[in-house]
């Protein structure tokens, strides 16, 4: 089923939620609607389910208007950050509860029940009531209840932010599975960009109520549309450096190292943006600059090295192979790839952004 | 310097402070049995043990002799049953409008809702026997002066605006995610009431239910007020023929059937204490 929102915005007295927001979900597809806290992404949702009436705009699905329809009338599935399990019931009446109010015959209703409960790994769990089940798999006699509805439209917010870190990326790849074997359109929700960018097939950047980018998590990425999504996406985050372009010499110049500019950078450019993971160490004398190491922060995979730089008022940091270890003090030269930075202008607005990795390895072959 | 640093645990590890609790606990603990104690004790004498000095503090001998006698001077079983009928029913009217009205105050915001539910809270400041001739006027005009019914209302719109307070409290503190969940699921408002809100807050009104049980049980003024036949009275209208009849008052006979009237009150708490208590919890909490 296709989701289109046009022009909604929400408003709660003073406060503005969301802003003349329009989008198209397309059918089928996993589309992750990502920020900070407050940038209106839960509301959002919430207006798709019908929980909260827009402002203004118009909510269609499948070219039907349901602005005012009532959450019944929608036929979605919905599931909670803290679940919203019926604490009084057990898991099987939780999950069969919406179903006894249809025309389903109940041995239908009892194999839709088991055949869900094995998919999720909860059939031992089916007699028991929500307090006495793990955090986990209370997730799953949620995502169960959705499931067993066989909804067209399936909404999640935030339904792992209650769980452990391990659990966390067990049930990301889950959910993942999940999604290609029921081929659902799926609005998910969450302000953990790591989420958003494994599980996504589109991403919905939004901040303060207004949508910042959407688009796959390469492009998000590779090409953020701004500065907001340019630090959002991507951990540890994009460094930012004030900077000069100097049209004359095709260079931009920092406080303290310039370099060659991209051939396609032009305009007023106010900001440099490199992430970590593009910046190289390199013995001190062949770097763009020289920097110091105040923290080195040893992750496994890969390190991290916080630098400080002599002339800039704010500490760079760089991702190094997991295998590279330094200590502070140590001082390192730091070489940057013109190729892949990033450049906003006064208005934080992305005026140069790399190709997408997928383009370039293709111009390689 | 509080309390709590005066008596807690001093250098030699003497627990002060437990025992400043316990003798607290006791002392309030007294206060409520020592009249119950009374009670029971003065309907188990014979009548040569009452009125005199120093009073006799255990029964000797002691008999059941007063329970038969004083079950004798009116029709007691009916009394049992009037009683039973009007604070039943009182409970059950009263919860019956409160619940739905509590739910409907707390979760749906309707023009007027927040006036509506001010005014409810407003009325319980209203003493109730500034309310006492009003209500006789209007059930003489309906013509259910003198009937159970006309009681029982009473009663109910007597305990409204309150049991309409507390179950308010009990339903706001249920996650709205609850309904939300029940309401995406398809699932219509009046199952979501009766399955969902209803079994939720089954404590809450475990609690109010006995709030109103024991003080419909229990009151008496306005029961003299709307009862006129004797068939129809309750237990405490019926209490105070004791006194009447017989002139003065008899003692045991009316301890005896005071002990009988407090019995239900007793059972009905043993029944439902651990809902009660938890129903009285949850308030707390909030």
């Amino acid at each position: 089923m296709e989701i289109q929102l046009h022009d909604i915005t929400k408003r709660f007295d003073e406060l503005v939620a969301v802003n003349d927001l329009s989008m198209t979900i397309r059918d089928g597809e996993f589309l992750t609607l990502v920020g900070p806290s407050g940038c209106g992404k839960t509301t959002t949702l919430r207006m798709i389910a019908g929980l909260e009436t827009p402002t203004d705009g118009i909510i269609e699905f499948g070219g039907e208007d349901m602005t005012y329809a009532s959450p019944q009338e929608r036929e979605l599935a919905f599931v909670f950050q803290a679940y919203a399990l019926y604490p009084h019931m057990s898991a099987r009446k939780n999950m069969s509860f919406a179903l006894e109010h249809t025309d389903i015959s109940e041995e239908e209703i009892e194999q839709r029940i088991s055949e869900t409960a094995s998919m999720l790994g909860i059939e031992e769990h089916l007699d028991k009531n929500p307090p006495a089940l793990s955090g986990g798999q209370q997730q799953r006699v949620a995502l169960g209840r959705s499931i067993v509805r066989d909804p067209e439209i399936f909404l999640l917010d935030e339904p792992l932010s209650n769980l452990d870190a391990k659990l966390r990326v067990k049930m990301r790849a889950e959910l993942q599975q999940l999604h290609r074997e029921i081929q659902t359109t799926t609005i998910y929700v969450t302000h953990d960009q790591e989420e958003a960018m494994t599980m996504s097939d589109r991403v919905a950047i939004l901040n303060n109520g207004d949508l910042q980018q959407i688009d796959t998590p390469e492009v998000v990425y590779s090409q953020p549309a701004n500065r907001f999504v340019a630090g959002f996406i991507g951990s540890p985050s994009m460094n930012f450096l004030d900077c000069r372009f100097e049209e004359s010499s095709g260079t931009i110049q920092t406080d303290a190292f310039t370099i060659e500019a991209p051939s396609e950078a032009s305009g007023d450019i106010t900001t440099l943006g490199v992430r970590p993971e593009e910046l190289t160490i390199v013995p001190t004398r062949d770097g763009d600059f020289s920097a110091e190491v105040t923290v080195f922060e040893q992750i496994g995979a890969y390190n991290i090295i916080h630098l400080a730089v002599d002339g800039l008022d704010e500490g760079i940091v760089a991702q190094v192979d997991g295998s590279k270890h330094f200590d502070a003090g140590d001082t390192v030269g730091v070489d940057i790839d013109p190729k892949h930075v990033h450049l906003f202008d006064a208005n934080d607005e992305a005026v140069y952004n790399p190709p997408l990795a997928s383009e370039e390895s293709t111009a390689l072959v | 310097m509080s309390v709590t640093d005066v008596f807690a645990t001093d250098q030699d590890g003497f627990p002060w402070e437990q025992i400043v609790r316990y003798v607290a606990v006791s002392l309030a603990a007294l206060f409520v049995l020592v009249p119950l104690y009374w009670m029971v004790a003065t309907s188990l004498k014979d009548p040569s043990q009452i009125g005199i000095f120093p009073p006799t503090l255990v029964p000797s001998p002691a008999t059941v002799e007063p329970y038969f006698e004083a079950w004798e001077t009116g029709p007691w079983g009916q009394w049992f049953l009037n009683t039973m009928l009007i604070s039943g029913g009182s409970t059950i009217v009263t919860l019956a409008i409160a619940t739905p009205a509590a739910y409907a105050l707390a979760r749906f915001d309707f023009p007027g809702s927040n006036p509506i539910y001010l005014l409810f809270l407003g009325l319980l400041m209203i003493p109730a026997q500034i309310l006492l001739i009003p209500l006789y006027n209007l059930l003489s005009t309906l013509g259910l002066v003198d009937t159970r019914l006309g009681l029982i209302l009473v009663y109910s719109t007597f305990f409204l605006a309150f049991s309409i307070f507390l179950l308010h409290s009990f339903m706001t503190n249920l996650p709205e995610s609850l309904e939300e969940a029940a309401r995406i699921g398809g699932i219509p408002e009046w199952k979501i009431f009766f399955q969902v809100i209803l079994p939720l807050v089954k404590s809450g009104l475990t609690a109010t239910g006995m709030l109103i049980f024991v003080f419909t049980w229990n009151e008496f003024l306005f029961a003299l007020t709307f009862l006129k036949s004797e068939q129809l009275y309750t237990i405490s209208v019926g209490l105070q023929s004791f006194q009447g009849i017989h002139g003065a008052t008899v003692y045991n006979q009316l301890f005896a059937m005071s002990t009988l009237a407090t019995l239900p009150v007793i059972i009905l708490f043993a029944l439902f204490s651990e809902q009660f208590i938890e129903g009285i919890a949850g308030l707390e909490m909030q």
